[in-house]
């Protein structure tokens, strides 16, 4: 998926989003917090709530930042899709 | 301090002098919810036109009409769902004692059995019967080694199954207890090697002592009765000035802390004073004063399950300052703070430091803080986490701007505990105080020495602890005569003495 190019605000609408699936989806959790990365993208999505509310402003860095963890996060919430089809197909 | 049935004397004086007066102040009193409050329904000089009002709760008076007693007794379960109460009366009949005898209720039987005009024959072999089927009323049979008159033939059952336990004491502690017991009942205790339960910090648990003829007052110097007691006593209509008047002519002992000079002699008493004391009014008639002086001020102290108020000075405030903060309420002066004491006024607040370390557990890694699965906060964490470790902000390149901070205390206002906050208390501006010791009239001053000498003699005590602090304030304020400061200087108390010293 192509995020580079995506606004901030959007970015952190996203990471929001993936945030609001924790309560529902146990299983998205596991894989996030079981991620060698786990800190970081929960740092990036605490970054994403507190930027939305006005709590922080974001250099380069923190921006660059969240990009790359809403890439990571994309990414183990399709694998994680797959494998619930997988599952559903079997 | 407990209390049980009293003579209010004040009221009594109204009732001799002025009993139109005490017959409008008891109306105003018996149509209120304030009725059934303990001064009210032990008090001996209230007549059972009005005790009748508090229903259940008036029985514990000998002037609770017997008809409407009777009537009660007659309605079906009625004493085995109220054996507390019906026993409390103080007028049973030998016949309504049988009657209760005969009760399928247990309780209701052994108490009945346990009565003075019961069987203690029968009463042990109920007893035995009860502990036998491990009866869950193991309280009555505590009550009844506490509190029954124990003829010898039921002092020896009780003294073999003294280790039988309920309502957290054994048979042989409640009976340490017993008022009525015999010295030799006593020394049988002792050469049984049964022990008394350890003294607890009843002294400032137990219920306020209060008199009928206080209520007046109660109005007047706006005291605070706490929040059940408050809540009845908003019930009562303003009671007429000249009432309070009255028991002003008459001595009254709470009249000692009004400016006004009293027209005849205040007869200290330890109930007296520990009404002073219960109700603030020292505390008020010192504290006010004293404030005005650059070291001395109300400090409020707050820890696990603590919050305590007292002052601070460098004599008079020591022992509290250096004392365990989960132990302070048994010192003189201390009480525990409530909010609702409207002299004076609380503030709580939550400090970043803290606020960031409740957020962060203390700068934890995100992935523990979250570890709950609470993901309500995220964002005021990340800010927390970067205020305890603040490299954090660095290497993810973001920075908290001038909100963020309030964003974070606001969240945390919501899991901290009590003990989170920083507390402070200062008397209130708006509360329109009128008790000054400096504005006392020296006779008066005298007065308030005596009741608190009254206290000082009292051993071990909280009262006499409560005395000594407020002895330590007179010693202090600088308006206490020298006729008193020459009383002071005599009763050798090493606090009074420190602070008499200061003032040379």
């Amino acid at each position: 998926m192509l995020v580079v190019s995506q606004s901030i605000t959007k970015v952190c609408e996203q990471l929001i989003e993936l945030k609001d699936q924790f309560e529902e989806n146990e299983d998205l959790v596991e894989a996030v917090f079981g991620n060698d990365n786990a800190e970081d993208l929960l740092i990036a999505i605490g970054m994403a709530v507190a930027y939305t509310e006005g709590a922080i402003t974001l250099n380069n860095t923190g921006e660059s930042h969240l990009k790359t963890a809403l890439e990571e996060l994309n990414q183990i919430s399709e694998e994680f899709a797959e494998t619930d089809e997988e599952d559903d197909d079997e | 301090m407990s209390r049980g049935l009293y003579s209010d004397p004040f009221l009594k004086a109204m009732f001799e002098n002025e009993p139109k007066l005490a017959k409008e102040f008891l109306e105003a009193i018996s149509k209120s919810e304030y009725v059934e409050e303990p001064e009210i329904v032990t008090c001996l000089e209230i007549p059972g036109w009005v005790i009748e009002k508090a229903g259940i709760k008036g029985f514990k008076n000998p002037n609770f009409p017997s008809e409407v007693f009777e009537k009660f007794l007659k309605e079906k379960d009625f004493a085995a769902e109220n054996f507390w109460a019906t026993f409390e009366y103080p007028n049973l009949t030998q016949k309504q004692i049988d009657g209760l005898k005969k009760s399928k209720d247990e309780k209701v039987r052994a108490l009945a059995l346990a009565h003075p005009l019961g069987n203690p024959s029968e009463l042990i072999a109920h007893l035995e019967q009860m502990i036998s089927n491990q009866t869950p009323y193991s309280m009555v049979i505590i009550d009844i080694s506490q509190n029954v008159f124990l003829s010898d033939e039921v002092f020896s059952y009780l003294l073999g199954i003294s280790e039988y336990e309920g309502s957290s004491r054994t048979v042989g502690q409640a009976m340490w207890e017993n008022p009525t017991l015999s010295d030799e009942q006593k020394a049988t205790l002792v050469l049984s090697d049964i022990k008394p339960k350890e003294a607890s910090a009843s002294d400032y648990w137990s219920e306020d002592i209060h008199f009928v003829s206080s209520i007046p007052y109660f109005q007047s110097l706006k005291v605070n009765l706490g929040h059940y007691k408050g809540q009845k006593f908003g019930s009562l209509p303003l009671i007429k000035e000249s009432i309070g008047e009255f028991f002003t002519r008459a001595g009254h002992h709470l009249s000692v802390v009004l400016p006004q000079s009293s027209q005849v002699a205040i007869e200290p008493t330890l109930y007296g004073l520990h009404e002073l004391v219960s109700l603030h009014l020292l505390h008020r008639l010192f504290w006010t004063d004293l404030c005005q002086r650059d070291d001395f001020e109300i400090y409020r102290r707050n820890a696990y399950r603590v919050d305590d108020l007292f002052i601070s000075h460098p004599i008079l405030g020591r022992e509290f300052q250096e004392a365990d903060s989960e132990d302070s309420t048994r010192l003189g002066g201390v009480f525990i703070f409530f909010g609702d004491q409207n002299w004076l006024v609380g503030e709580e607040e939550l400090d970043t430091n803290q606020a960031a370390a409740l957020l962060s557990s203390y700068g934890e890694p995100m992935v523990d803080i979250l570890e709950d699965g609470i993901y309500d906060n995220i964002g005021q964490s990340l800010i927390a986490l970067s205020y305890e470790v603040p490299e954090i902000s660095k290497k993810y390149g973001f920075e908290v701007s001038d909100t963020g901070y309030d964003w974070m205390v606001e969240a945390a206002l919501e899991i901290a505990e009590p003990d989170d906050f920083d507390v402070s208390a200062d008397l209130n501006p708006m509360f329109g105080e009128t008790l000054s010791w400096a504005k006392l009239p020296d006779s008066k001053k005298e007065t308030v020495f005596e009741f608190l000498n009254l206290g000082f003699e009292y051993k071990e005590s909280k009262l006499r602890s409560d005395s000594i602090h407020f002895l330590g304030c007179m010693a202090l304020h600088e308006s206490t005569p020298k006729s008193i400061l020459e009383k002071l200087v005599k009763l050798n108390d090493p606090l009074v003495d420190e602070v008499l010293a200061s003032r040379e």
